[in-house]
C-alpha cells in the first residue's frame, strides 16, 4: 500500500466523473467517432467545459501523418537488413544485448572438453590433491624419514621429529608444498602397486598408498574390507596395542619405503589388528594413534624411538608380522611441557 | 495474382502476436507488417513529444531497427506498441541528452502574450502541428508522456498506466488534468477562443 497517491487528488466529484467519461469518449478517437460522443451512446455525455477538452484532445490526435513514401522505402530497407541480419545470426537468443547463439555454443563446447579431461583421470589415477606428495616429499630416506612423519607426530612430539622424544634429529628435510605433483606420485605409486582404476578412495584399498593426512582428515574409522590376496604382495599383518596390551583401534599404520617411493597407510581395527599389502622393498614400520606416542619398529622385532626404526625387507609373496605398543601420550599438559625449559625458567 | 492479394490480406489481418512469432523465425515480411502497423503511431508519438518531423522520422527508423535487434527478448507480443514506444521515449531522451538540447521548458507566462506563436517552426510539416501539440512542451514530463501515449500513440489507458508506473484511475485524473492545463495554456494566449 502506498500511502501516498501517485498522484494529488485534486479533483472535483464532478471532475472525476468528467474525466472517466471523457476517457469513455477519447476511445472513440481511435475508431473515427465523434469526439463529444459516448461510444455507447448517441447523446452527447460531456460538459461543455469537457467538451472543450475533448476538442483539445483531438487537436492532438489530429497529428500529421508520415510520408507515404519513405515509409516504405524505410521499410524495404528495414525487411533487407532483418533478412541479412537473420542469415548471418541463425539463432539468436533473443535478449537485447545478448550475445550471438555461437558465442554460447562455443562456451558449453569448452565447458564440455574441461569435464571431458577432468574426467580422462581415473579417479584412482588422480587423488585428492590436497592428500597426495610428490616422490621426493614421501621418499622415505633410511633414518631420516621426511618431514611428513613429522606431521603426524603426536601432540608431545614438539621437535617435530615423529618420535615424540622432544629431540630434533636435525637431519629433517621440510616439505615443500610447491613440490606437491599428482601425476608424479601417483605414477611413481602405480607402477609399484597397480592398484584397480576404479578404487577412487584411496582408504578403502588396503594396499593403496595415501598420504597420511587423508587418513587423518577424516577416512572411515572402520577397515576397508580387504582385496583379494595377490600373489606377488607381501603382507604385513600385526596388532598396535598400548602397553597394558589392549587393542588401539583407528591406529595408523604406515611403511615407509625406503628403497623407493611412495609409502603405505592401512588403519588398525576395533581390535588393533592391522593388514598391509606391499610390494616388495625395505620399509619402515610406524604407527600411530590418538593419545597415543608414535612408535617405530625396530630391528629387534619390538617398538621404539625414531632412531631405533630398523628397516623390514619385504619379499615378494612374503609375509611379516610387526607388533607396535604405544605409549600414551603426555599431552599438552604433560610432565614434559610443565618442566620444559621455559617453565624451568620462570621463578618459583 | 489473386492468391497474392488473399496472401497479402491475411497477412495484414494477423496478430501482433503471430507477426511477431513469424518474424522471429526469420521472416523479413512479418516484420514488414509489423513496420508498416506500427510505424505511424511511433512517428506521431515521436513528432508530438519533439516537434520536429525530421527527428521523429529518423528516430522512428531507430526504433524498428533497435526493436529488430530485441525482438526475441519481447516478452508479452500482444504488447508490441506498447514495447516499442518504450523504445521511442529511450530513444528520444537518449537523442537529448547527446545533443545536451531538447524543447524548451520556458513557463509560458514568462512569455509575452503571443509569443508561443511566433516561436512555431515555420517548416511544412511542423505547421501543420496543431496549437496544442505545439504548446505540449508547457506541460510536465509526465503530462506530456501520458498525452503523447494516449493521443498520438493510440495506447489503451490500462498500458499507459502501466507505463507511468500508476494505477489506471490516476492516469485518468493525469489526463484529465493536462488536458485541462492545455487548454488553460491556449486560452491564456488568447490562441483559442
Amino acid at each position: 500500500v502506498n500511502p501516498r497517491p501517485p498522484f494529488p487528488d485534486d479533483l472535483s466529484p464532478d471532475e472525476l466523473r468528467a474525466a472517466e467519461a471523457m476517457d469513455a469518449v477519447f476511445e472513440g478517437l481511435f475508431e473515427g467517432r465523434p469526439p463529444n460522443r459516448h461510444p455507447a451512446k448517441e447523446e452527447p455525455v460531456l460538459p461543455s467545459a469537457s467538451q472543450a477538452l475533448a476538442e483539445t484532445a483531438r487537436a492532438l490526435h489530429a497529428l500529421p501523418e508520415p510520408d507515404a513514401k519513405r515509409m516504405q522505402a524505410t521499410r524495404a530497407s528495414l525487411e533487407a537488413r532483418f533478412a541479412r541480419n537473420h542469415a548471418s545470426r541463425p539463432s539468436s537468443l533473443g535478449d537485447e544485448g545478448g550475445l550471438p547463439a555461437w558465442v554460447y555454443l562455443g562456451l558449453l563446447l569448452g565447458l564440455l572438453g574441461l569435464a571431458w579431461l577432468a574426467l580422462g583421470r581415473s579417479p584412482a589415477a588422480t587423488p585428492e590433491p590436497a592428500n597426495l606428495l610428490s616422490e621426493a616429499d614421501t621418499h622415505p630416506v633410511e633414518g631420516a624419514p621426511g618431514r611428513k612423519l613429522d606431521q603426524a607426530a603426536g601432540p608431545d612430539d614438539v621437535d617435530g621429529d615423529g618420535d615424540g622424544d622432544g629431540e630434533s634429529n636435525g637431519d629433517i628435510e621440510p616439505i615443500a608444498d610447491a613440490d606437491i605433483d599428482t601425476d608424479t606420485d601417483t605414477r611413481t605409486n602405480s607402477e609399484t602397486e597397480p592398484v584397480a582404476a576404479t578404487d577412487t578412495d584411496a582408504s578403502a584399498s588396503p594396499t593403496a598408498p595415501i598420504a597420511s593426512s587423508s587418513i587423518r582428515g577424516g577416512a572411515p574409522a572402520t577397515p576397508a574390507p580387504a582385496l583379494p590376496a595377490q600373489p606377488s604382495r607381501a603382507i604385513v599383518r600385526g596388532y598396535v596395542r598400548d602397553v597394558k596390551g589392549r587393542g588401539i583401534p583407528d591406529a595408523h599404520v604406515t611403511a615407509w619405503r625406503v628403497d623407493g617411493p611412495g609409502f603405505y597407510v592401512q588403519r588398525s581395527e576395533a581390535d588393533g589388528a592391522y593388514r598391509l599389502e606391499l610390494g616388495a622393498g625395505r620399509y619402515l614400520m610406524q604407527a600411530e594413534a590418538e593419545g597415543f606416542a608414535g612408535r617405530w619398529h625396530d630391528a629387534d622385532g619390538g617398538s621404539a624411538g625414531r632412531d631405533g626404526a630398523g628397516v623390514l625387507e619385504m619379499n615378494e609373496a612374503g609375509g611379516s608380522t610387526v607388533d607396535f605398543v604405544l605409549p600414551r601420550n603426555v599431552g599438552e599438559a604433560g610432565w614434559d611441557r610443565i618442566t620444559g625449559p621455559e617453565r624451568q625458567r620462570e621463578p618459583s | 495474382m489473386r492468391h497474392a492479394a488473399e496472401k497479402a490480406s491475411e497477412a495484414s489481418r494477423a496478430s501482433d502476436a503471430a507477426l511477431v512469432n513469424r518474424a522471429r523465425r526469420g521472416d523479413a515480411r512479418a516484420f514488414g507488417l509489423l513496420y508498416e502497423r506500427h510505424a505511424p503511431a511511433v512517428y506521431r508519438y515521436l513528432l508530438l513529444r519533439s516537434s520536429d518531423a525530421e527527428l521523429a522520422e529518423d528516430l522512428s527508423q531507430d526504433v524498428f531497427e533497435k526493436a529488430m535487434d530485441a525482438l526475441g527478448g519481447l516478452r508479452d507480443p500482444a504488447s508490441l506498441r506498447a514495447w516499442l514506444m518504450r523504445i521511442a521515449h529511450h530513444r528520444l531522451v537518449n537523442h537529448w541528452s547527446r545533443k545536451e538540447r531538447r524543447p524548451d521548458k520556458t513557463p509560458l507566462d514568462a512569455l509575452p502574450p503571443g509569443a508561443e506563436a511566433a516561436e512555431m517552426p515555420d517548416h511544412s510539416l511542423e505547421s501543420r502541428l496543431s496549437t496544442e501539440a505545439l504548446m505540449l512542451r508547457r506541460l510536465s514530463e509526465r503530462e506530456q508522456e501520458l498525452l503523447a501515449l494516449r493521443f498520438a500513440a493510440g495506447l489503451p489507458m490500462r498500458q499507459i498506466a502501466a507505463q507511468l508506473g500508476c494505477t489506471e484511475a490516476a492516469a485518468r485524473q493525469l489526463q484529465y488534468r493536462a488536458l485541462k492545463r492545455l487548454r488553460d495554456f491556449a486560452n491564456q494566449q488568447g490562441l483559442r477562443p
